[in-house]
């Protein structure tokens, strides 16, 4: 997991956001254990009391669930995890697609931008 | 919680000056030594030693009689007004208790010096000097007793021990004031808490200048005749009154410290 | 009691300097707060009131609905800005002092955290560099098992490794029935670990918010809402 976080945006929407995506990833399983709020708090710095938000609000989302005395487990099915992953793919492209109209592109002209930085990328990694 | 303060008193002046007694203790040995050859052989060399050591073991002594009341200035301002405040004034202790305790560690100092002066002194001259000595002070104090009556000796000489002592506390709760005022100064505060000091000591000269001046004064003019008339035919009561006066001056110089600090330490504390 | 800290109308001034100015402040239990402002804008002022080192001027400041006094001082834990433990005794001593007056105090805790960060026990504080004798000073604070921990500028002057272990340390030792208050102007390395921020100017509060509505409502960082907020 990946646990850069952004200080220019709150901090609970983006722990949901790296866990959703972990558990989507095959990194957790469904019915596995979380880690605690206190290992996630020293793990990444940030505030228990976020954390624990944090793991409230992917409750409410049917992502994860609470078992007294023994911590957070990953919900017996992934559905819920996949669809907010599925969400912020969404909102990013269409971020992405808003950008890129704003700077003139049509909808063609975007899709070539993205297969040459994609070319351009795969040599580079190679 | 004045006990367990207490013990990092004691822990602090054993570590600053423990080593010093049995130094003396040591030096006392020396000069028995010396004067035990001076005495069997003579010679000038072995009388310049005992003549040095003597000298040495009567500074000595000097030294650790002085000593209780520098280095308990020198504990209450650092403990107190130096960084390290910072934790003493978070202790959950009250200001009292902290006067109270640095109070006690001064003088549980005094008694331990003294008695290591008594006990370097006496092994110094241990053998006929000391007897003689002893001899002396049994004589004088039996001789007051034929005087003035033994149940007298014994009251005057607890009175002179309570005088002492609380002359003591007062002379530090004088200097602990001293400091704690010099502390609510911006800047240069040690040099406050000795101007302090200073204007104190002006003060009291210039009180007792003006008692003297008016007794001199009075005297030549026959104003105090009624009562040196009175203080000749009860010498005794005398005593006991100039002893108990002077007790009472004493307490009532160290409550009016003791309510300088408390006031201050409450409500002027300004640690840097 | 649900307010560990309660500042009502606080007010101190240095002969004729204002250094704090009627300040409303409540804090509650399980929060991580962080005192935010420039040097001089008041900060160790306020925090010398709560821990009593100070008398205020008018209002009043309660801990546990208790003003600074005896029974405070053994819920605060404190660490000033500067080092407060005797320079002549060594960290063991200084365990056994703590112990001796805080019943809070959990030496065993003290002793592992010296023991893993390889800090010698035996030396004078002293002797110990700067680097050491600071974490001495708050693996000592942070072993009480205190209401409310009083944390001044604690990652001013350390180097980077230091500052991550204060931040572990304070998130280690997360009580939800305890607060902490940490006062600093360097504010982005500790920012994530925060509950709220307060920014202190010239002796008033400024702002008084959870960090993460901070990022939500201007859509910056706390450190680059304070740059703005305290430009110049």
């Amino acid at each position: 997991m990946d646990w850069t976080l952004d200080k220019s945006r709150p901090m609970c929407p983006q722990i949901c956001e790296i866990i959703c995506l972990a558990i989507a990833n095959g990194e957790f399983s469904a019915g596995d254990k979380l880690l605690s709020v206190r290992e996630l708090a020293l793990k990444t710095g940030v505030n228990p009391n976020t954390i624990q938000k944090s793991f409230e609000e992917l409750e409410r989302r049917g992502v994860v669930h609470s078992v007294r005395c023994s911590g957070w487990f990953v919900n017996e099915s992934i559905d819920a995890a996949k669809a907010e992953v599925d969400s912020l793919r969404n909102k990013k492209t269409e971020e992405y697609l808003a950008e890129m109209e704003q700077l003139g592109c049509t909808g063609e002209e975007i899709i070539e931008y993205l297969m040459k930085a994609k070319e351009v990328k795969n040599e580079r990694d190679s | 919680m004045v006990k367990k303060l207490l013990k990092y008193e004691f822990i602090y002046y054993l570590r600053t000056f423990g080593a010093f007694l049995p130094i003396v203790l040591v030096i006392g040995a020396v000069t028995k030594l010396f004067l035990f050859l001076e005495e069997q052989y003579g010679g000038k060399v072995i009388e310049i030693a005992s003549g040095s050591s003597v000298f040495m073991l009567v500074v000595a002594c000097f030294a650790l009689l002085l000593l209780p009341t520098v280095v308990g200035i020198v504990r209450f301002y650092k403990n107190m007004y130096s960084s390290e405040g910072y934790l003493t004034f978070t202790l959950p202790v009250t200001n009292a208790q902290h006067i109270f305790v640095k109070l006690l560690g001064v003088l549980g100092c005094y008694l331990f010096c003294a008695l290591t002066v008594i006990a370097s002194a006496s092994i110094a001259m241990a053998g006929n000097t000391l007897g003689n000595v002893i001899a002396d002070i049994v004589g004088v104090i039996k001789g007051m007793a034929v005087v003035l009556g033994s149940i007298n000796v014994t009251f005057i000489c607890i009175e002179m021990l309570i005088l002492l002592i609380l002359s003591m506390c007062s002379n530090m709760l004088l200097y602990y004031s001293c400091i704690t005022i010099g502390q609510t100064a911006k800047k240069n505060r040690i040099l406050a808490a000795v101007g302090v000091y200073f204007a104190y000591y002006i003060i009291t000269q210039v009180i007792s200048t003006v008692f003297s001046i008016v007794f001199i004064v009075g005297g030549t003019l026959g104003a105090f005749e009624d009562i040196a008339l009175w203080i000749a035919e009860n010498y005794i009561a005398s005593i006991h009154l100039i002893m108990c006066g002077g007790i009472v001056l004493s307490c009532a110089i160290a409550a009016l410290f003791w309510l300088i600090n408390q006031t201050i330490m409450k409500k002027k504390l300004n640690l840097e | 009691m649900n307010e560990i800290l309660k500042c009502t109308g606080l007010t101190k001034r240095y002969s004729n300097v204002l250094a704090l100015d009627k300040i409303d402040l409540t804090i509650a239990p399980g929060k991580i707060v962080g005192i935010l402002g420039p040097n001089g804008s008041g900060k160790t002022t306020l925090i010398k009131l709560i821990n009593g080192l100070l008398t205020p001027t008018e209002g009043s400041v309660l801990i546990a609905g208790n003003a600074p006094g005896t029974e405070t001082k053994k819920l605060v834990s404190y660490l000033p800005d500067n080092s407060f433990l005797p320079s002549w005794m060594t960290a063991e001593q200084i365990i056994e002092l703590f112990c001796d007056f805080y019943e809070d105090f959990r030496p065993e805790l003290a002793n592992e955290m010296l023991n893993r960060l390889g800090v010698p026990k035996e030396m004078k504080l002293k002797n110990l560099s700067k680097g050491n004798k600071e974490k001495v000073c708050l693996i000592l604070v942070m072993s009480r098992n205190a209401l409310l921990y009083v944390l001044d500028e604690p990652i001013a002057a350390v180097d980077p490794a230091t500052r991550d272990y204060v931040i572990s340390t304070i998130i280690n030792n997360y009580n939800p029935n305890a607060s902490v208050l940490i006062s600093t102007h360097i504010i982005a390395d500790i920012e994530p670990v925060l509950d709220e921020a307060v920014f202190i100017n010239r002796g008033q509060i400024v702002l008084h918010q959870t960090v993460d509505e901070i990022r939500e409502e201007t859509g910056m960082s706390v450190d680059a809402r304070f740059r703005e907020v305290f430009k110049w």
